[in-house]
């Protein structure tokens, strides 16, 4: 019996970091600009579809592709910034949390829809010599696809951490998002802050879809799921933190799959009620040191 | 160096400046004072480019600054230390000064500046990892001119300079003050206290409800009977 839950564990861990990697994005869109991107679901399914066709056009392996996959997707990320996003940038924050999460839910019809009509509703998958295997371990099975997207997530957010904390560009858009006004101050252009971090999170977004693409494919409709998603780890940590995401991306999915040996299907519940509990008892997150 | 000529400026309907001359030469400490709501922080604003202005000029050295966003006036050389002083509060202090140092004029210089500041401010040094936020006022004052020095600007504008300090630490600024000007820094401060800072500077502005009204060298400032009368408490 203990082997199942060990299993149920690993399960939950991997699926937890793609989580959590979601959701950094996401958190760092809301914590540098109070922006809410509730699109980035539909920037993770977006990401699925480009390894997809990376891999079905050219053949390039999703975990190969990755780079590429950042790359067009942090240009997309600033593209969004500038067109969308910019002009609410300059509202009292009340108004700019609504107003943008309105743009991104009009965002989220147009890219849910187009993805369908054009690349049709089916499910893609990928097939790699890699995602049949797995190891065994104390017993249990360890999938290779698994493995690889815990290393891959955790390597991404220790880079998006250290590159926050050490490098000039990192300082700046932390001290843009404490107060625009004193990075302002200090010579910082805040719209190009604002693009590259919008860049960031999108790419980050989109490299978690192309691991998902890895472990269960991809089809228009998962854009909502994951923004669902993204929105309860990013809340339950609190944006400050990319570390405090991560690890509440990998609690998370390991509590869904724990529940989802006693609950089944209702096993979404659980987040649900965990999250309730978490905004009474802590409002702030359960990683934020000040807001 | 710094010429402000003939500037107004709205907020929506209201006008808070109307036809503001003002200039700040090399090396020179000037002095704007006025009561509250009078158009110091606008005036400062205006020259930052955070607020445009709607008539006038604006320029430094000879180069247009009325339509140049903030970063490219900060590069240009003109630093303001705002009222409520400009930190980043979950920053440490070394952080908020090396932020101070972000424009690329200032980086090369970095190293050098940081030591340069931690002599100058050894209560700094002390807490250079501490979180800016938990420091005390006085201490945020310092941090907050320490991290303009860091931008080795050729105007320091610092508006409210005082405000939170103690006598001493009052005190010590104005020394500060002297002592970057002699390193050859324009600085334009708003200062509450009108007699030391007219002590302080070489010359002075005196402005109400959004116009200069009297300027002039300090030491006849000091001696005008509407400056004792109205800002000075002295019949
Ligand atoms: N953002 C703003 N929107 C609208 N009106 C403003 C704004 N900022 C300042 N004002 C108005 O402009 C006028 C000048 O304000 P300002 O802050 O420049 O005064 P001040 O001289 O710096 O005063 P204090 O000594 O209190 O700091 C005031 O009447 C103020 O109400
Ligand atoms: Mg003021």
């Amino acid at each position: 019996m203990l082997h199942v839950y060990l299993q149920v564990l690993v399960y939950g861990v991997y699926v937890g970091s793609l989580y959590g990697l979601a959701a950094v994005g996401l958190a760092l869109v809301f914590g540098v600009m109070e922006i809410l991107q509730i699109a980035h679901g539909s920037v993770v399914m977006l990401g699925a579809y480009a390894a997809f066709w990376f891999f079905n056009l050219y053949g390039i392996d999703p975990l190969l592709s990755l780079p590429l996959v950042a790359i067009i997707f942090f240009l997309v990320g600033a593209f969004l910034y500038r067109t969308l996003f910019a002009p609410t940038t300059k509202l009292p924050t009340e108004v700019k949390v609504r107003n943008s999460m309105l743009l991104a839910f009009g965002l989220i019809l147009v890219l849910d829809n187009l993805t369908t009509i054009a690349w049709t509703g089916n499910i893609r998958t990928v097939s790699t010599f890699y995602q049949g295997l797995s190891f065994g371990f104390l017993g249990i099975q360890i999938p290779c696809v698994g493995l690889l997207s815990l290393i891959l997530a955790a390597l991404l957010i220790v880079g998006l951490h250290l590159f926050l904390k050490k490098t000039y560009l990192g300082k700046s858009i932390r001290a843009t998002a404490q107060s625009a006004e004193s990075a302002s101050f200090t010579g910082v252009n805040i719209g190009r802050t604002y693009s590259i971090a919008t860049g960031i999170a999108t790419a980050l977004g989109a490299c978690a879809g192309a691991l998902v693409l890895l472990s269960s494919g991809v089809d228009p409709t998962i854009g909502m799921d994951w923004t669902l998603k993204s929105l309860l780890v990013a809340v339950l940590a609190g944006t400050g933190n990319v570390g405090g995401v991560f690890v509440c991306g990998l609690f998370f999915g390991v509590l869904e799959a724990i529940g989802s040996i006693f609950m089944g299907p209702y096993k979404e519940v659980i987040g649900l009620v965990i999250f309730l509990a978490v905004l009474i008892w802590r409002p702030q997150g359960l990683f934020s040191k000040q807001r | 160096m710094l010429r402000v000529d003939g500037i107004d400026l709205s907020y929506g309907d209201l006008q808070a400046l109307w036809g503001v001359s003002l200039t700040v030469n090399k090396g020179e400490i000037v002095a704007l004072i006025g009561a509250n709501g009078a158009g110091k922080s606008t005036l400062l604003r205006a020259i930052t480019g955070m607020v445009r202005i709607r008539k006038g000029s604006l320029d430094f050295n000879g180069v247009s600054l009325s339509k140049v966003p903030t970063h490219v006036i900060v590069e240009a050389g003109i630093y303001m230390v705002p009222e409520g002083r400009g930190l980043f509060p979950g920053m440490t202090v070394v952080e908020n000064l090396e932020m101070g140092a972000f424009i690329r004029r200032a980086r090369e210089g970095k190293g050098k500046n940081l030591e340069r500041m931690f002599d100058m401010f050894p209560i700094l040094s002390k807490r250079r990892n501490q979180m800016a936020g938990s420091l005390s006022g006085g201490e945020q004052q310092m941090l907050a001119i320490a991290k303009g020095l860091m931008s080795d600007p050729a105007l320091l504008l610092i508006d409210e300079m005082s405000s939170g300090l103690s006598p001493i630490m009052v005190k010590q600024m104005i020394q500060l003050v002297k002592r970057i000007r002699d390193e050859g820094m324009s600085i334009l401060i708003v200062e509450q206290n009108v007699f030391s800072a007219l002590k302080l500077a070489d010359r002075g502005y005196v402005i109400e409800n959004g116009r200069i009204v009297t300027q002039g060298e300090s030491a006849s400032l000091l001696k005008d009977g509407h400056i004792k009368a109205a800002y000075l408490g002295i019949t």
